[in-house]
Protein backbone atom coordinates (compact mmCIF):
# COMPACT_ATOMS: atom_id res chain seq x y z
CA UNK A 1 0.00 0.00 0.00
CA UNK A 2 1.44 3.30 -1.06
CA UNK A 3 1.43 6.02 1.76
CA UNK A 4 2.56 9.37 1.79
CA UNK A 5 3.03 11.15 5.39
CA UNK A 6 3.22 14.58 4.89
CA UNK A 7 3.16 16.20 8.38
CA UNK A 8 2.70 19.97 6.98
CA UNK A 9 1.46 20.18 3.68
CA UNK A 10 -0.36 22.60 1.58
CA UNK A 11 -3.87 21.85 0.41
CA UNK A 12 -3.17 22.69 -3.00
CA UNK A 13 -0.64 20.42 -3.17
CA UNK A 14 -1.84 17.64 -2.15
CA UNK A 15 -5.53 17.58 -1.67
CA UNK A 16 -6.83 15.49 -4.42
CA UNK A 17 -9.26 13.35 -2.91
CA UNK A 18 -13.31 13.79 -3.06
CA UNK A 19 -15.40 16.32 -2.47
CA UNK A 20 -16.58 14.51 0.42
CA UNK A 21 -13.32 13.67 2.14
CA UNK A 22 -11.36 15.51 4.51
CA UNK A 23 -11.00 19.30 5.22
CA UNK A 24 -8.57 20.13 7.10
CA UNK A 25 -6.05 22.43 5.01
CA UNK A 26 -2.70 19.53 6.00
CA UNK A 27 -2.50 16.65 4.84
CA UNK A 28 -0.88 14.00 7.34
CA UNK A 29 -1.00 10.66 5.65
CA UNK A 30 -2.94 9.19 2.23
CA UNK A 31 -2.80 5.78 1.15
CA UNK A 32 -3.99 5.51 -2.55
CA UNK A 33 -3.43 1.62 -1.94
CA UNK A 34 -1.43 0.80 -5.22
CA UNK A 35 2.01 -0.27 -3.72
CA UNK A 36 2.68 -2.74 -0.35
CA UNK A 37 3.35 -0.56 2.72
CA UNK A 38 4.64 -3.10 5.26
CA UNK A 39 3.77 -0.39 7.86
CA UNK A 40 0.03 -2.29 7.85
CA UNK A 41 1.57 -5.06 9.06
CA UNK A 42 -0.16 -7.01 6.60
CA UNK A 43 0.53 -11.25 6.47
CA UNK A 44 1.73 -11.27 2.61
CA UNK A 45 0.83 -15.02 2.99
CA UNK A 46 -3.19 -14.93 4.04
CA UNK A 47 -5.68 -13.63 1.55
CA UNK A 48 -7.46 -12.07 3.71
CA UNK A 49 -6.15 -8.71 2.88
CA UNK A 50 -5.42 -8.05 -0.35
CA UNK A 51 -4.37 -4.90 -2.80
CA UNK A 52 -5.40 -3.98 -6.10
CA UNK A 53 -5.93 -1.17 -8.30
CA UNK A 54 -6.11 1.38 -5.85
CA UNK A 55 -8.17 -0.41 -3.93
CA UNK A 56 -7.36 -2.88 -0.03
CA UNK A 57 -9.67 -5.55 -0.34
CA UNK A 58 -10.50 -7.35 3.30
CA UNK A 59 -12.15 -10.62 3.18
CA UNK A 60 -12.89 -11.53 7.11
CA UNK A 61 -13.70 -15.26 7.91
CA UNK A 62 -17.62 -16.01 7.99
CA UNK A 63 -18.92 -14.55 11.08
CA UNK A 64 -15.74 -12.76 11.77
CA UNK A 65 -13.70 -9.44 11.74
CA UNK A 66 -10.60 -8.37 10.45
CA UNK A 67 -8.58 -5.24 11.38
CA UNK A 68 -5.47 -3.69 10.11
CA UNK A 69 -3.74 -1.18 11.62
CA UNK A 70 -1.03 1.30 10.19
CA UNK A 71 1.99 1.52 12.62
CA UNK A 72 3.49 4.37 10.82
CA UNK A 73 1.89 6.99 12.92
CA UNK A 74 -0.49 8.32 15.58
CA UNK A 75 -2.83 10.66 15.36
CA UNK A 76 -4.97 12.98 17.92
CA UNK A 77 -7.02 15.51 16.75
CA UNK A 78 -7.39 14.63 13.19
CA UNK A 79 -9.54 14.50 10.16
CA UNK A 80 -10.11 10.68 8.53
CA UNK A 81 -11.77 10.06 5.74
CA UNK A 82 -11.71 6.88 3.47
CA UNK A 83 -13.98 5.29 0.62
CA UNK A 84 -15.85 2.02 2.18
CA UNK A 85 -17.37 -0.12 -1.26
CA UNK A 86 -19.99 -2.49 -0.24
CA UNK A 87 -19.37 -6.12 -1.13
CA UNK A 88 -20.75 -6.94 -4.21
CA UNK A 89 -22.30 -10.18 -2.69
CA UNK A 90 -24.12 -10.01 0.14
CA UNK A 91 -26.94 -12.02 2.26
CA UNK A 92 -28.03 -10.76 5.36
CA UNK A 93 -27.19 -6.93 5.21
CA UNK A 94 -27.19 -6.51 8.92
CA UNK A 95 -24.42 -8.99 9.40
CA UNK A 96 -21.69 -7.01 7.79
CA UNK A 97 -19.91 -4.19 8.72
CA UNK A 98 -17.03 -2.25 7.80
CA UNK A 99 -15.12 1.42 8.21
CA UNK A 100 -12.39 3.10 9.75
CA UNK A 101 -10.24 2.61 12.94
CA UNK A 102 -9.09 5.21 15.07
CA UNK A 103 -7.66 6.00 18.38
CA UNK A 104 -6.15 2.20 18.11
CA UNK A 105 -3.38 1.33 20.94
CA UNK A 106 -3.53 -2.18 19.53
CA UNK A 107 -5.59 -4.89 18.20
CA UNK A 108 -7.71 -5.42 21.38
CA UNK A 109 -7.77 -1.10 22.24
CA UNK A 110 -9.23 1.08 19.47
CA UNK A 111 -12.42 2.91 18.22
CA UNK A 112 -14.33 1.85 14.97
CA UNK A 113 -17.15 3.57 13.19
CA UNK A 114 -18.87 1.46 10.83
CA UNK A 115 -21.77 1.19 7.94
CA UNK A 116 -23.69 -1.99 7.00
CA UNK A 117 -25.40 -2.50 3.92
CA UNK A 118 -28.35 -2.68 5.33
CA UNK A 119 -28.09 1.44 6.01
CA UNK A 120 -26.89 1.59 9.81
CA UNK A 121 -24.01 2.96 11.22
CA UNK A 122 -22.51 2.66 15.03
CA UNK A 123 -19.82 3.81 17.02
CA UNK A 124 -17.79 0.79 18.37
CA UNK A 125 -15.02 0.46 21.13
CA UNK A 126 -12.93 -2.53 21.40
CA UNK A 127 -11.67 -2.60 24.97
CA UNK A 128 -9.02 -5.35 26.44
CA UNK A 129 -10.38 -7.67 23.41
CA UNK A 130 -14.07 -6.81 24.10
CA UNK A 131 -16.55 -4.97 22.38
CA UNK A 132 -18.56 -1.90 23.91
CA UNK A 133 -20.90 0.61 21.91
CA UNK A 134 -19.77 3.92 22.09
CA UNK A 135 -23.46 4.68 20.07
CA UNK A 136 -25.19 1.39 19.11
CA UNK A 137 -26.29 0.70 15.58
CA UNK A 138 -29.04 2.69 13.94
CA UNK A 139 -30.15 3.77 10.74
CA UNK A 140 -28.26 6.68 9.15
CA UNK A 141 -29.87 8.85 6.21
CA UNK A 142 -27.66 8.61 3.16
CA UNK A 143 -25.87 5.24 3.19
CA UNK A 144 -25.35 3.83 -0.58
CA UNK A 145 -26.37 0.12 0.18
CA UNK A 146 -26.52 -1.60 -3.15
CA UNK A 147 -23.78 -3.86 -3.77
CA UNK A 148 -20.59 -2.30 -5.05
CA UNK A 149 -21.66 1.54 -3.90
CA UNK A 150 -19.15 3.53 -2.51
CA UNK A 151 -19.40 5.70 0.91
CA UNK A 152 -17.20 8.19 1.96
CA UNK A 153 -16.85 7.65 5.75
CA UNK A 154 -15.32 10.67 7.46
CA UNK A 155 -14.28 10.89 11.13
CA UNK A 156 -13.08 14.20 13.13
CA UNK A 157 -11.41 13.61 16.91
CA UNK A 158 -11.13 16.83 18.53
CA UNK A 159 -9.89 16.57 22.20
CA UNK A 160 -12.40 13.50 23.73
CA UNK A 161 -14.98 14.77 20.40
CA UNK A 162 -15.75 12.38 18.03
CA UNK A 163 -17.75 13.01 15.03
CA UNK A 164 -18.65 11.22 12.37
CA UNK A 165 -20.24 11.74 8.98
CA UNK A 166 -21.58 9.97 5.91
CA UNK A 167 -21.06 11.11 2.37
CA UNK A 168 -20.67 14.11 4.01
CA UNK A 169 -23.84 14.33 6.01
CA UNK A 170 -23.13 14.26 9.74
CA UNK A 171 -24.20 10.62 11.28
CA UNK A 172 -23.14 11.86 15.56
CA UNK A 173 -21.14 13.22 17.37
CA UNK A 174 -19.96 11.42 20.91
CA UNK A 175 -17.42 11.83 23.45
CA UNK A 176 -14.33 9.13 23.82
CA UNK A 177 -11.26 8.26 25.81
CA UNK A 178 -8.78 9.78 23.33
CA UNK A 179 -5.26 7.22 24.64
CA UNK A 180 -2.31 9.58 25.24
CA UNK A 181 -0.25 10.64 23.19
CA UNK A 182 -2.85 9.70 20.32
CA UNK A 183 -3.68 6.44 18.35
CA UNK A 184 -3.43 4.94 15.34
CA UNK A 185 -5.63 4.39 12.42
CA UNK A 186 -6.66 1.25 10.92
CA UNK A 187 -9.36 -0.18 8.86
CA UNK A 188 -12.08 -2.86 10.02
CA UNK A 189 -14.45 -5.26 7.76
CA UNK A 190 -17.02 -7.77 9.41
CA UNK A 191 -18.59 -10.89 6.90
CA UNK A 192 -21.87 -12.22 7.96
CA UNK A 193 -22.16 -15.48 9.25
CA UNK A 194 -23.04 -17.52 6.15
CA UNK A 195 -19.54 -16.48 3.80
CA UNK A 196 -16.66 -13.86 3.67
CA UNK A 197 -18.30 -10.71 2.75
CA UNK A 198 -15.44 -8.74 0.37
CA UNK A 199 -15.09 -5.12 1.72
CA UNK A 200 -13.13 -2.65 -0.36
CA UNK A 201 -11.23 0.33 1.15
CA UNK A 202 -10.28 3.34 -1.51
CA UNK A 203 -8.51 6.83 -1.04
CA UNK A 204 -7.89 6.63 2.97
CA UNK A 205 -6.57 10.14 4.25
CA UNK A 206 -5.63 11.80 7.24
CA UNK A 207 -5.39 15.36 7.34
CA UNK A 208 -5.59 18.33 10.31
CA UNK A 209 -9.09 19.35 11.37
CA UNK A 210 -10.16 23.12 9.31
CA UNK A 211 -10.29 25.83 10.64
CA UNK B 1 -34.92 -6.15 38.24
CA UNK B 2 -36.51 -8.42 41.10
CA UNK B 3 -39.76 -6.18 41.33
CA UNK B 4 -40.50 -6.91 37.86
CA UNK B 5 -40.08 -7.70 34.36
CA UNK B 6 -37.65 -4.81 32.47
CA UNK B 7 -37.40 -3.94 28.66
CA UNK B 8 -34.57 -2.37 27.93
CA UNK B 9 -33.33 0.26 25.49
CA UNK B 10 -31.57 3.08 24.64
CA UNK B 11 -32.71 6.40 25.25
CA UNK B 12 -32.87 10.38 24.56
CA UNK B 13 -30.28 13.10 24.35
CA UNK B 14 -28.65 14.61 27.20
CA UNK B 15 -25.78 17.02 27.64
CA UNK B 16 -22.57 17.42 29.06
CA UNK B 17 -21.58 20.28 31.25
CA UNK B 18 -19.67 20.56 34.61
CA UNK B 19 -22.56 20.15 37.26
CA UNK B 20 -22.49 22.10 39.87
CA UNK B 21 -21.60 20.39 42.91
CA UNK B 22 -23.68 19.58 46.27
CA UNK B 23 -23.03 19.02 49.40
CA UNK B 24 -24.10 15.61 49.47
CA UNK B 25 -23.07 14.52 45.90
CA UNK B 26 -19.79 12.75 45.25
CA UNK B 27 -16.56 13.60 47.24
CA UNK B 28 -13.15 12.67 44.87
CA UNK B 29 -11.47 15.61 44.12
CA UNK B 30 -10.89 15.30 40.25
CA UNK B 31 -14.38 15.04 38.17
CA UNK B 32 -14.09 12.45 35.74
CA UNK B 33 -17.58 12.74 34.04
CA UNK B 34 -20.27 14.80 34.94
CA UNK B 35 -23.86 16.04 32.97
CA UNK B 36 -26.01 18.35 33.99
CA UNK B 37 -28.30 17.62 31.35
CA UNK B 38 -28.87 20.58 29.35
CA UNK B 39 -27.50 20.14 26.33
CA UNK B 40 -28.10 17.01 23.88
CA UNK B 41 -24.93 14.18 24.25
CA UNK B 42 -25.32 11.51 21.80
CA UNK B 43 -22.89 9.23 23.99
CA UNK B 44 -25.87 8.35 25.63
CA UNK B 45 -27.26 6.16 22.49
CA UNK B 46 -30.43 7.71 22.90
CA UNK B 47 -32.83 7.28 20.56
CA UNK B 48 -34.03 9.79 18.02
CA UNK B 49 -37.89 8.55 18.15
CA UNK B 50 -39.83 8.13 21.42
CA UNK B 51 -40.81 9.76 24.48
CA UNK B 52 -38.70 7.29 26.88
CA UNK B 53 -36.49 9.91 27.66
CA UNK B 54 -36.41 13.56 27.32
CA UNK B 55 -34.11 16.46 28.61
CA UNK B 56 -35.33 19.73 30.32
CA UNK B 57 -34.32 22.23 32.13
CA UNK B 58 -31.34 20.25 33.52
CA UNK B 59 -33.39 17.26 34.41
CA UNK B 60 -33.16 13.74 32.42
CA UNK B 61 -37.20 12.36 32.20
CA UNK B 62 -37.93 8.90 31.78
CA UNK B 63 -41.17 7.46 31.14
CA UNK B 64 -40.61 3.78 30.87
CA UNK B 65 -43.58 1.66 29.64
CA UNK B 66 -46.02 0.36 32.20
CA UNK B 67 -44.50 -3.14 33.92
CA UNK B 68 -40.75 -2.35 32.34
CA UNK B 69 -37.63 -0.44 32.93
CA UNK B 70 -36.00 1.80 30.69
CA UNK B 71 -32.32 1.83 30.89
CA UNK B 72 -29.48 4.30 29.17
CA UNK B 73 -25.44 3.57 28.84
CA UNK B 74 -23.08 6.46 28.52
CA UNK B 75 -20.82 4.65 26.06
CA UNK B 76 -17.89 7.73 26.22
CA UNK B 77 -15.39 6.64 28.59
CA UNK B 78 -15.41 3.45 31.56
CA UNK B 79 -14.45 4.11 34.89
CA UNK B 80 -12.90 1.61 37.65
CA UNK B 81 -12.36 3.25 40.90
CA UNK B 82 -15.04 5.97 40.87
CA UNK B 83 -17.41 8.12 43.09
CA UNK B 84 -20.63 8.41 41.31
CA UNK B 85 -23.69 10.52 42.37
CA UNK B 86 -26.57 11.42 41.14
CA UNK B 87 -29.74 13.23 41.97
CA UNK B 88 -33.01 11.11 41.36
CA UNK B 89 -36.76 12.81 41.60
CA UNK B 90 -39.41 10.44 42.48
CA UNK B 91 -42.93 10.95 40.53
CA UNK B 92 -45.47 13.34 40.98
CA UNK B 93 -47.90 10.79 40.53
CA UNK B 94 -47.79 7.11 41.18
CA UNK B 95 -50.45 4.76 43.12
CA UNK B 96 -48.03 1.58 43.68
CA UNK B 97 -44.96 3.13 45.15
CA UNK B 98 -43.48 -0.40 46.06
CA UNK B 99 -43.39 -1.28 42.30
CA UNK B 100 -41.58 1.55 41.30
CA UNK B 101 -37.74 2.34 41.41
CA UNK B 102 -34.77 4.37 39.50
CA UNK B 103 -31.25 4.92 40.37
CA UNK B 104 -27.93 5.11 38.63
CA UNK B 105 -26.19 1.81 36.83
CA UNK B 106 -22.36 1.24 37.23
CA UNK B 107 -20.03 -1.39 36.19
CA UNK B 108 -21.96 -2.24 33.15
CA UNK B 109 -20.43 -4.01 30.31
CA UNK B 110 -24.29 -3.66 28.18
CA UNK B 111 -27.51 -3.74 28.49
CA UNK B 112 -27.80 -7.20 29.61
CA UNK B 113 -24.67 -7.24 32.38
CA UNK B 114 -24.62 -4.27 34.73
CA UNK B 115 -25.43 -3.19 38.58
CA UNK B 116 -28.27 -1.11 39.74
CA UNK B 117 -28.57 0.91 43.13
CA UNK B 118 -32.46 1.32 43.25
CA UNK B 119 -34.60 3.65 45.57
CA UNK B 120 -38.57 3.00 45.65
CA UNK B 121 -40.67 5.83 46.69
CA UNK B 122 -41.35 4.42 49.88
CA UNK B 123 -37.76 5.25 51.13
CA UNK B 124 -36.04 1.33 49.84
CA UNK B 125 -33.18 0.52 48.35
CA UNK B 126 -31.71 -2.33 47.05
CA UNK B 127 -28.07 -3.28 44.94
CA UNK B 128 -28.96 -5.45 41.55
CA UNK B 129 -26.96 -7.24 39.31
CA UNK B 130 -28.32 -8.13 35.59
CA UNK B 131 -25.94 -10.73 34.46
CA UNK B 132 -26.58 -12.25 31.02
CA UNK B 133 -29.77 -10.66 31.14
CA UNK B 134 -30.98 -12.42 34.70
CA UNK B 135 -31.38 -10.55 37.57
CA UNK B 136 -29.69 -11.07 40.90
CA UNK B 137 -29.98 -9.20 44.61
CA UNK B 138 -26.80 -8.41 45.38
CA UNK B 139 -28.20 -6.41 48.42
CA UNK B 140 -32.14 -6.63 49.86
CA UNK B 141 -34.66 -4.24 49.99
CA UNK B 142 -34.18 -2.15 53.13
CA UNK B 143 -35.47 0.89 54.37
CA UNK B 144 -33.64 4.18 54.33
CA UNK B 145 -34.52 6.44 57.50
CA UNK B 146 -33.60 9.50 55.85
CA UNK B 147 -34.89 9.63 52.79
CA UNK B 148 -36.74 12.15 51.02
CA UNK B 149 -40.61 9.98 50.10
CA UNK B 150 -43.69 10.81 48.75
CA UNK B 151 -44.60 12.58 45.19
CA UNK B 152 -41.35 14.57 43.93
CA UNK B 153 -39.14 13.78 46.56
CA UNK B 154 -35.54 14.46 46.02
CA UNK B 155 -33.01 12.07 46.82
CA UNK B 156 -28.89 11.84 46.33
CA UNK B 157 -27.78 8.27 45.83
CA UNK B 158 -24.14 7.75 45.55
CA UNK B 159 -22.06 4.69 44.64
CA UNK B 160 -18.27 4.46 45.39
CA UNK B 161 -16.69 1.54 43.55
CA UNK B 162 -12.84 1.02 44.67
CA UNK B 163 -11.46 -2.69 43.60
CA UNK B 164 -13.80 -5.44 44.15
CA UNK B 165 -15.95 -3.19 46.91
CA UNK B 166 -19.12 -1.17 46.42
CA UNK B 167 -20.13 1.51 48.80
CA UNK B 168 -23.70 2.96 48.69
CA UNK B 169 -25.31 5.76 50.24
CA UNK B 170 -28.38 7.87 50.07
CA UNK B 171 -28.22 11.62 51.14
CA UNK B 172 -24.54 10.86 52.62
CA UNK B 173 -26.02 8.29 54.50
CA UNK B 174 -23.85 4.90 54.52
CA UNK B 175 -26.05 2.27 54.08
CA UNK B 176 -23.98 -0.56 53.11
CA UNK B 177 -20.66 -2.23 51.60
CA UNK B 178 -20.50 -5.15 49.37
CA UNK B 179 -18.32 -7.23 47.46
CA UNK B 180 -18.62 -7.63 43.43
CA UNK B 181 -17.26 -8.26 40.36
CA UNK B 182 -15.90 -5.46 38.77
CA UNK B 183 -15.62 -6.02 34.50
CA UNK B 184 -12.14 -6.20 33.06
CA UNK B 185 -11.20 -2.45 32.23
CA UNK B 186 -14.06 -0.76 34.37
CA UNK B 187 -17.66 -0.51 32.99
CA UNK B 188 -19.91 2.27 32.08
CA UNK B 189 -22.17 4.11 34.01
CA UNK B 190 -26.31 4.95 33.06
CA UNK B 191 -29.24 5.46 34.11
CA UNK B 192 -32.62 3.65 34.56
CA UNK B 193 -36.28 4.29 36.03
CA UNK B 194 -39.18 1.20 36.00
CA UNK B 195 -42.83 2.25 36.13
CA UNK B 196 -45.87 0.33 37.91
CA UNK B 197 -47.84 -2.31 36.33
CA UNK B 198 -51.03 0.04 34.72
CA UNK B 199 -48.92 3.37 34.18
CA UNK B 200 -46.07 5.04 33.06
CA UNK B 201 -43.95 6.68 35.51
CA UNK B 202 -41.72 9.82 35.48
CA UNK B 203 -38.86 9.68 37.22
CA UNK B 204 -36.25 12.79 36.92
CA UNK B 205 -32.29 12.45 37.33
CA UNK B 206 -30.26 15.60 37.18
CA UNK B 207 -26.83 16.04 38.40
CA UNK B 208 -24.75 13.09 37.54
CA UNK B 209 -21.35 13.19 38.23
CA UNK B 210 -18.36 10.62 38.75
CA UNK B 211 -15.28 11.77 40.34
CA UNK B 212 -12.44 9.47 41.35
CA UNK B 213 -12.60 8.28 45.13
CA UNK B 214 -12.06 10.20 47.83
CA UNK B 215 -8.50 9.47 49.89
Amino acid sequence: MLKTIVVIASALTFVTGPALACKGPHVKFTDDFRQIDDSWGVDPKSDTVTVEAGKVKVKADPSGGYTILYGGAVFDDADLCVTVQVPSQTGNADQLAAGPVFWAQDYNNYYTFAITPGGSAAIVRRIRGKWIYVLEYRKADGIKTHPGEKNVLRVTTSGNVITSYINDVKFASVKGQVPENGGAIGLHAESEQAHRDTWKFIDLKVTDLPP
Amino acid sequence: MSKRASAIAVAAGLGMFLAASSAQACKGPHVQFSDDFREVDQTWGTEQDGDAVTVEDGKVKFKADPDAGYAVLYGGALFDDADICVTVQMPNNFKQGDMIEAGPLFWAEDHSNYYYFELDPNGKVALERKVKGKWVTVLGWRQVPNAKTGAGAKNVLRVTTSGNTITVYVNDEKIASVKGQQPDGGGQIGLRADSERDKRDTWKFSNLKVTDVAP
